[in-house]
């Protein structure tokens, strides 16, 4: 087994570790007092949530299968394309998440912010797959992988600094985000200066 | 010290062909064609080896070193 299919089988592990893990941990704190009565809205929103995560993984195994694989395509514009999608979602599921914190998290609204990133990254995910198949085995040329991980090195970075200055405005109550936000500030933030970052290095270095 | 190039000149030599083309026949994007003619990104060796290979040229005809002192001095 080399480096790449261990690292790759570990991460596997990992995901489907964290998958149970919250749904188990989910499944147990559901049942507290506190828990208020789901609105027709909430039941929607999390119904095609599910119907889309299933979709997106249906489409990925059985898609790069196909007939159809041979006409996937990884260009810089659809590379562009994606990574400017990456900071619409990023910027407008921030705005939301900071301004209206109570709605987000009630109604699930974020994880229809990021449905067309992450249909994109089925695509590419598709795209790797089908090239796997074929013995091919990059998809972006190596100054794509360097300005991915330029943008990953200064993503971890300024989204640290920034998480920081969010934690001390909070701490001394200038401006107080709820518990549930945090995650969503700082996916949301990652998905923003990630693929603004990686934009940045690709167009000007 | 850095790496200079003379792909702009071989492809001029070599029907001038258009950044897009080459990074086609090379498959790299434009861009990459474009930050390794500007000096912004140096190549791996097998891309070096592609471009060389592509122009018909060794890879020294088309990379070359750029001491320090020479480049301060242009």
């Amino acid at each position: 087994m080399n480096e790449f299919k261990k690292w790759q089988t570990i991460l596997k592990i990992v995901l489907i570790i964290a998958i149970v893990g919250g749904i188990v941990i989910g499944s147990a704190i559901k049942g507290t007092p506190e828990e208020k009565e789901e609105t027709i809205y909430e039941k929607i929103f999390k119904i095609s949530a599910f119907f889309m995560v299933m979709l997106a993984l249906i489409l990925y195994w059985v898609l790069p299968n196909t007939k159809i694989a041979k006409h996937f395509k990884m260009n810089e514009s659809l590379f562009i394309a994606s990574h400017i999608l990456g900071m619409v979602c990023g910027i407008i599921g921030l705005a939301t998440a900071i301004l209206w914190q109570q709605l987000v998290v009630k109604t699930h609204l974020f994880e229809f912010m990021v449905v067309l990133f992450g249909f994109i990254f089925v695509y590419w995910a598709m795209i790797l797959k089908a090239r796997k198949s074929a013995n091919i085995s990059d998809i972006l040329d190596e100054k794509q992988i360097d300005n991915i991980r330029r943008a990953a090195t200064s993503t971890l970075f300024v989204v640290t600094c920034i998480m920081l200055l969010m934690y001390f405005i909070s701490y001394y109550e200038v401006f107080i985000l709820e518990g549930k936000i945090w995650f969503l500030c700082y996916f949301f933030m990652t998905l923003l200066i990630y693929s603004g970052s990686t934009l940045y290095y690709f167009k000007k270095e | 010290m850095r790496l200079g190039n003379n792909i702009r000149r071989c492809r001029f030599n070599h029907n001038e062909t258009s950044q897009e083309e080459l990074a086609k026949a090379i498959g790299v994007t434009r861009q990459t064609i474009f930050s390794i003619e500007k000096g912004k990104f140096a190549p791996s060796t097998l891309l070096a080896l592609k471009l060389a290979r592509f122009f018909g040229k060794s890879v020294e005809e088309i990379f070359y070193i750029i001491e320090d002192d020479e480049y301060e001095g242009r």
